[in-house]
C-alpha cells in the first residue's frame, strides 16, 4: 500500500518511515508522564532523483498555503499492516541531504500533528 | 474564572489534550471616505468637504474612529473620534493634535477605540463671572448625573469559523448593571448576521453565514430614560482548508501573562510574512480563538467568563509603539494587551464630583458648584466609576465592564481624580476607598471588585473554581513560605458617609494587630476608606494585616492541562491539597483556599499544547484590630496617628494682643444672624432670637447649630448648644445689636446682655474679678441704637456658659428683625 498525501502517491515510494517517539512535556505531581496528543511520522528516502526532489518540494509549497493535509500512513500501533488516512496533518518542509551523482541522499519529510 | 461542571472538570483533567490557536486581527469596514476641500486649520472641529465613498448615515454618533491623512485611507496625520457627519461636513471633538489642511482625507471606520474624552470649560460670554461646562465638547448638563445609566455587558469581541456554512455566536446582556436598578429594555443590532436585530435580554445564538468583519451594537434604555450604547466587533473566517478568508496562519504566541496587580494580560505575538503588515496597526483589535480536543476525540472548549464564548482564548489590542518589523527574518512582532493596559496608556482630565440629592438644583442655587456635572446623585463607588468612564472616556462603548462582583458598595461624598491615566483613576478609587482592584480577564471583560483581603470571611464569600491536587500540576510546586510577618503595624482610617440626604459622616480609625505593633516588619498607613462602621473597619484592618503577613504569599504551579476555567478575574478561589510526601519541604495543605494572582500561558503549536502556570496567594482571615480614638486636635507632623507611639505638640496659645479696635463683623441678608467670635481663629455662627419681649431671651435656644460654612480649625469649642471654653482666662466681650426700625421712636430702646455659667450655675455679672474668681459684663440702658456692650468675663478652662440678651425698653418693636453681632476675644490666659 502506497504512502499518499492528499490522495496523491509519491512518485517514488519512501525507503522507510517511522512514528517518531513523543516527547514528554512533563511529569505530573503523581508521577505520570505527560505526552502531547499528536504524533509525528517521519518519511525517508535514501535516494531521490531530481524529478522526485522537485515534485516533493512543489508538493510542500502547495500545502504550505492551505495548512493541513490528508496523509495516508501505516496505521499507528495497528494489529495488522494497513494504511490509514489521517486528516488535519501538517507537513514540514522536506529536508534534503547531500547529492550523490544526480540523486539527493537522505531525504526526510516529517508529517506532524497527527491525531492517532 | 468559571466554576466547571463535573463533566467539564473530567474533561479538563483528561489526557491527552489538544488545542489549536488562531490569530484574528479585526479589519474595520470603512463607512465614510471624505476629503476636506474648504479651508481647514489646527483646532477646527467642523471640516467641510465632499464625501468620496460610503455614507455619512453609517457614522454612529460620538465614537467611531477616523483616520486622517494626506492619502485616501492614510493615518499619518492622526486619528480622532467622529462626532457626526453629513454629506459635506465631518464634525470632530475639540482637538489640537491634528494640523488640518484642505485636501486631507478623513476615513471613518466602523470601529471604536478606547480613548479619553475631554471636557470643555469656558467663560460664559454673557457673564464673565460664570463658567460653562460641557462634556463631549458640547454636551451641557441637563439631568445626566441624576438619571444615571447602565454598565452594558454584551459579551466580548469575537472571532470564529464558519462550520458547515455557518457560525453561531452567542449573545447575552448578562452582567448589564443599571445604577438605579430600573427596568431596562434592550435593542440589539447584528451587522452581517442572518438576524439583524433583537429586543431580548439574551438573543442567544445568532448565525453568520458569510466571512467578514462585523459590528454588533446594543443600546440599553432604562425606565428612567437613561440610554447607553456599546459596540463589539466580530470576525468570521473560513477554516484554512475550507475557504480563502482565513485568519492569520503564520504566527507565534511568544509569551502571554497576566496578573491582578497590573490589571490584565499582555501577550507578545510574532506574525511572519509581509501580507499582514497593513493589518497590524496600533490599536487594532486582536483575538486569539481556539479549537480544543479532550481525550483525543471530544471537541469542546471549556472556560472563559463570557457565556458560551469558551473558544475565545484572548482578546486585546495592539499596544501603541510596540510594533517592530524585522525585514531580515521577515516578521513583524508586537504586543497585545487587555483593555485595562490600553486604559493605562492614555490620560484623562482631573475631575471632582460630589454627592448630591439634586445635582441640577444644587448647582443652580449653590455658587460652589458651577455645574451639575460636578455633582452626582447619591454617589457610591459604582456611580463614581460610571460617571468617570461614561463622560471622560470611550471605555464603556467598547468593553464589558462588570460591576456585579463589586462586593458591598458604600456611599462616598467625593470622588477626585488627578490628571492621570484612565485606568489609574478608577483603580485608585477602588484601591484606596474599597480595598479593591480593577482587572481584565483574558477575554477582555473588566471586573471591578473588592479584593480578597478586603472581604471578611473570604474563603466562604468567593466561589471555588476547582481543587488542585498533585495530578493537576507538573513537577513540583514552588512554595514561598513566610515564617515572620513583613508588617508589624497597620493603621487604616476612613469615613462612613451617611449619604447626600443626611449630609453627615463619621470618621473611624483602627489599627492591627492592636495598639502594640508586632515585633518585626514595617508600619503602613492607609486612609480614605469608605466604611460602614467602626466594627467593620476593625475587621477590615485585621484582615488586611493578616493578608499582608500571610504565611504562603506565593505558590507557583505549572498545570498539566488546558485549565482555561482559571483566570485572574473575577476573583475565585482554588483549593490546594498537598500531601506531606508531595514536596521535600513536607508542607501539608488540605483543601486550603488560595486565590490566583498571576497566570501565564505557553503554547506549543507543534504539539498542540496550551498550558498555564499560575501563582496563587493564601486566603487569610485575620482577627479584629483595635479602635483608635480620633483626637479632637489632628496629629501634627511627626505624630503617628495617636496609636503608633508618636507624640503631640501642645497647642500654641495665642498670646494677649490689643483688643481695641474690636473687629467689626458684617451681617448678611439674614437679619437674624448672630456671629460669635470667641477666638480670633474660631468663629461660631448661627442661632436666632425667636422673640423679643421684655426680659432675657435664651440666646442659645432653639436650633442653635454650627453653621454649614464653619469649620472649627483648632477644635476649640465642644458641643453646639452650650459654649464650652478650651482655655481659661479673661475674655473681652463685644455685643452690638442693630434692629431694623419702622418708626423714629423705636430708636430709643435699650438692650442688655449677660452670661451665665452653666458649670458654676452662676450669673456672671457683678463686681470686677478679684483673685481671678469672677468677671463682670457691662449692660447698657436706654442707649440709642445701634448699641454696643463691652465687658470682661473670666471663664475657667472647660467651662460651659450661655449668653442671654435682654430688650430693656420699649417693647413696641417686638417682631422686628435684628442683626446682633457678638465677639468674644481671649485677652489673657491664667
Amino acid at each position: 500500500m502506497p504512502y499518499k498525501i492528499n490522495g496523491v502517491e509519491f512518485p517514488i515510494q519512501p525507503t522507510s518511515g517511522r512514528w517518531t517517539p513523543k516527547q514528554i512535556f512533563g511529569i505530573t505531581g503523581d508521577g505520570h508522564a505527560m505526552y502531547p496528543g499528536v504524533r509525528e511520522f517521519e518519511i525517508r528516502w535514501g535516494l531521490l532523483d531530481a524529478t522526485g526532489t522537485n515534485q516533493l518540494q512543489n508538493f510542500f509549497n502547495t500545502v504550505l498555503v492551505t495548512g493541513t493535509a490528508v496523509v495516508e500512513l501505516p496505521k499507528y500501533a495497528s494489529p495488522g499492516w494497513i494504511f490509514y488516512a489521517y486528516t488535519g496533518c501538517l507537513v514540514r518542509e522536506p529536508e534534503f541531504g547531500t547529492y550523490f551523482n544526480t540523486y539527493t541522499q537522505d531525504v526526510t519529510l516529517t508529517v506532524s500533528q497527527i491525531r492517532t | 474564572m468559571t466554576v466547571p461542571t463535573t463533566a467539564q472538570l473530567n474533561l479538563l483533567n483528561s489526557h491527552p489534550q489538544m488545542t489549536k490557536l488562531y490569530l484574528s486581527i479585526y479589519q474595520p469596514n470603512t463607512v465614510l471616505s471624505f476629503q476636506i476641500t474648504g479651508s481647514a486649520a489646527k483646532g477646527d472641529t467642523v471640516l467641510n468637504g465632499n464625501t468620496l465613498s460610503g455614507s455619512h448615515l453609517l457614522v454612529e454618533s460620538e465614537v467611531f474612529t477616523a483616520l486622517v491623512g494626506t492619502t485616501l485611507g492614510g493615518d499619518e496625520k492622526g486619528r480622532i473620534r467622529v462626532r457626526s457627519a453629513t454629506a459635506n461636513s465631518v464634525t470632530v471633538p475639540i482637538n489640537s493634535h491634528i494640523d488640518w489642511a484642505s485636501g486631507d482625507y478623513i476615513t471613518v471606520l466602523r470601529y471604536v477605540e478606547i480613548n479619553p474624552v475631554y471636557q470643555r470649560i469656558i467663560q460664559d460670554p454673557s457673564n464673565p463671572m460664570n463658567t460653562l461646562w460641557y462634556k463631549y465638547s458640547d454636551v451641557a448638563y441637563s439631568n445626566q448625573n441624576t438619571t444615571l445609566g447602565s454598565f452594558v455587558c454584551m459579551g466580548g469581541n469575537y472571532a470564529g469559523f464558519l462550520d458547515g456554512g455557518q457560525c453561531n455566536v452567542y449573545y447575552s446582556a448578562s452582567g448589564t448593571h443599571n445604577l438605579k436598578s430600573e427596568a431596562m429594555s434592550f435593542d440589539w443590532f447584528f451587522q452581517g448576521a442572518s438576524t439583524t436585530g433583537s429586543s431580548a435580554h439574551t438573543p442567544g445564538y445568532i448565525t453568520y453565514t458569510t466571512p467578514g468583519h462585523y459590528m454588533t451594537k446594543l443600546t440599553v434604555t432604562t425606565s428612567g430614560s437613561a440610554s447607553d450604547t456599546s459596540y463589539r466587533f466580530i470576525s468570521i473566517y473560513d477554516k484554512p482548508e475550507a475557504g480563502s478568508t482565513n485568519p492569520i496562519i503564520e504566527w507565534e504566541l511568544i509569551d502571554m501573562s497576566g496578573n491582578r496587580d497590573s490589571g490584565g494580560y499582555t501577550a507578545s505575538i510574532r506574525v511572519r510574512g509581509t501580507a499582514y503588515e497593513n493589518v497590524v496597526r496600533d490599536g487594532a483589535l486582536v483575538i486569539i480563538h481556539a479549537e480544543d480536543w479532550y481525550t483525543k476525540d471530544t471537541k469542546q472548549s471549556i472556560g472563559g467568563n463570557a457565556l458560551n464564548r469558551s473558544s475565545i482564548f484572548f482578546s486585546g489590542y495592539i499596544m501603541n509603539g510596540t510594533i517592530q518589523y524585522n525585514y531580515q527574518d521577515g516578521y513583524v512582532e508586537f504586543e497585545v494587551a487587555s483593555p485595562t493596559e490600553v486604559m493605562k496608556s492614555m490620560e484623562g482630565f482631573a475631575i471632582d464630583v460630589t454627592s448630591s440629592t439634586d445635582p441640577a438644583g444644587q448647582s443652580a442655587s449653590d455658587p460652589n458648584y458651577p455645574s451639575g456635572w460636578v455633582l452626582l446623585l447619591e454617589m457610591d463607588g459604582r456611580r463614581a466609576i460610571y460617571h468617570y468612564l461614561r463622560w471622560h472616556s470611550t471605555v464603556l462603548y467598547c468593553t464589558d465592564f462588570d460591576v456585579n462582583f463589586f462586593g458591598t458598595d458604600l456611599a462616598i461624598e467625593h470622588f477626585t481624580s488627578d490628571r492621570t491615566s484612565i485606568y489609574d483613576a478608577v483603580n485608585t478609587l477602588m484601591q484606596s476607598t474599597y480595598v479593591g482592584e480593577v482587572v481584565s480577564d483574558r477575554q477582555g471583560r473588566i471586573f471591578t471588585e473588592i479584593a480578597v483581603q478586603g472581604t471578611n470571611n473570604a474563603s466562604g464569600s468567593f466561589a471555588t473554581s476547582m481543587e488542585i491536587e498533585k495530578q493537576h500540576w507538573i513537577e513540583t510546586p514552588m512554595i514561598d513560605e513566610r515564617q515572620v510577618g513583613e508588617m508589624s503595624f497597620l493603621e487604616m482610617g476612613g469615613i462612613k458617609y451617611n449619604g447626600a440626604s443626611a449630609g453627615t459622616f463619621n470618621a473611624f480609625l483602627s489599627c492591627a494587630p492592636g495598639n502594640e505593633p508586632g515585633l518585626r516588619g514595617k508600619i503602613e498607613q492607609a486612609q480614605g476608606l469608605a466604611l460602614s462602621s467602626q466594627a467593620q473597619l476593625n475587621t477590615l484592618v485585621g484582615n488586611v494585616f493578616a493578608y499582608k503577613n500571610s504565611r504562603y504569599p506565593n505558590i507557583d504551579y505549572r498545570l498539566a492541562g488546558n485549565y482555561r476555567n482559571l483566570d485572574i478575574a473575577p476573583q475565585e478561589l482554588v483549593s490546594l491539597s498537598i500531601a506531606q510526601t508531595d514536596t521535600p519541604r513536607g508542607v501539608v495543605f488540605n483543601k486550603k483556599p488560595f486565590t490566583i494572582r498571576n497566570m501565564s500561558w505557553s503554547y506549543n503549536p507543534a504539539n498542540e499544547l496550551l498550558l498555564p502556570s499560575i501563582a496563587v496567594t493564601e486566603v487569610t482571615q485575620g482577627f479584629d484590630g483595635d479602635t483608635i480614638s480620633i483626637p479632637d486636635i489632628p496629629p501634627t507632623e511627626g505624630d503617628s496617628g495617636g496609636g503608633g507611639g508618636g507624640f503631640y505638640i501642645p497647642p500654641i496659645i495665642v498670646p494677649p494682643f490689643p483688643v481695641i479696635p474690636l473687629p467689626t463683623v458684617t451681617g448678611t441678608s439674614d437679619h437674624r444672624h448672630h456671629i460669635l467670635t470667641i477666638h480670633p481663629s474660631c468663629v461660631h455662627v448661627g442661632g436666632t432670637i425667636p422673640s423679643l419681649s421684655a426680659g432675657y431671651v435664651d440666646w442659645n435656644c432653639g436650633a442653635f447649630a454650627w453653621d454649614d460654612d464653619y469649620t472649627d480649625p483648632d477644635g476649640m469649642w465642644g458641643g453646639s448648644d452650650t459654649f464650652i471654653t478650651w482655655f481659661g482666662g479673661y475674655y473681652l466681650i463685644h455685643l452690638e445689636v442693630e434692629p431694623e426700625f419702622t418708626t423714629a421712636t423705636d430708636t430709643t430702646c435699650g438692650v442688655s446682655a449677660k452670661i451665665v455659667s452653666t458649670t458654676r450655675g452662676t450669673l456672671l455679672d457683678g463686681a470686677p474679678p478679684s483673685g481671678g474668681g469672677n468677671f463682670y459684663v457691662k449692660a447698657s440702658t436706654l442707649l440709642s441704637f445701634p448699641t454696643q456692650l463691652v465687658g470682661i468675663v473670666y471663664l475657667n478652662p472647660g467651662e460651659a456658659f450661655k449668653i442671654y440678651a435682654k430688650l430693656v425698653t420699649p417693647v413696641s418693636i417686638i417682631g422686628l428683625t435684628w442683626d446682633a453681632y457678638l465677639t468674644m476675644v481671649l485677652v489673657e490666659t491664667l
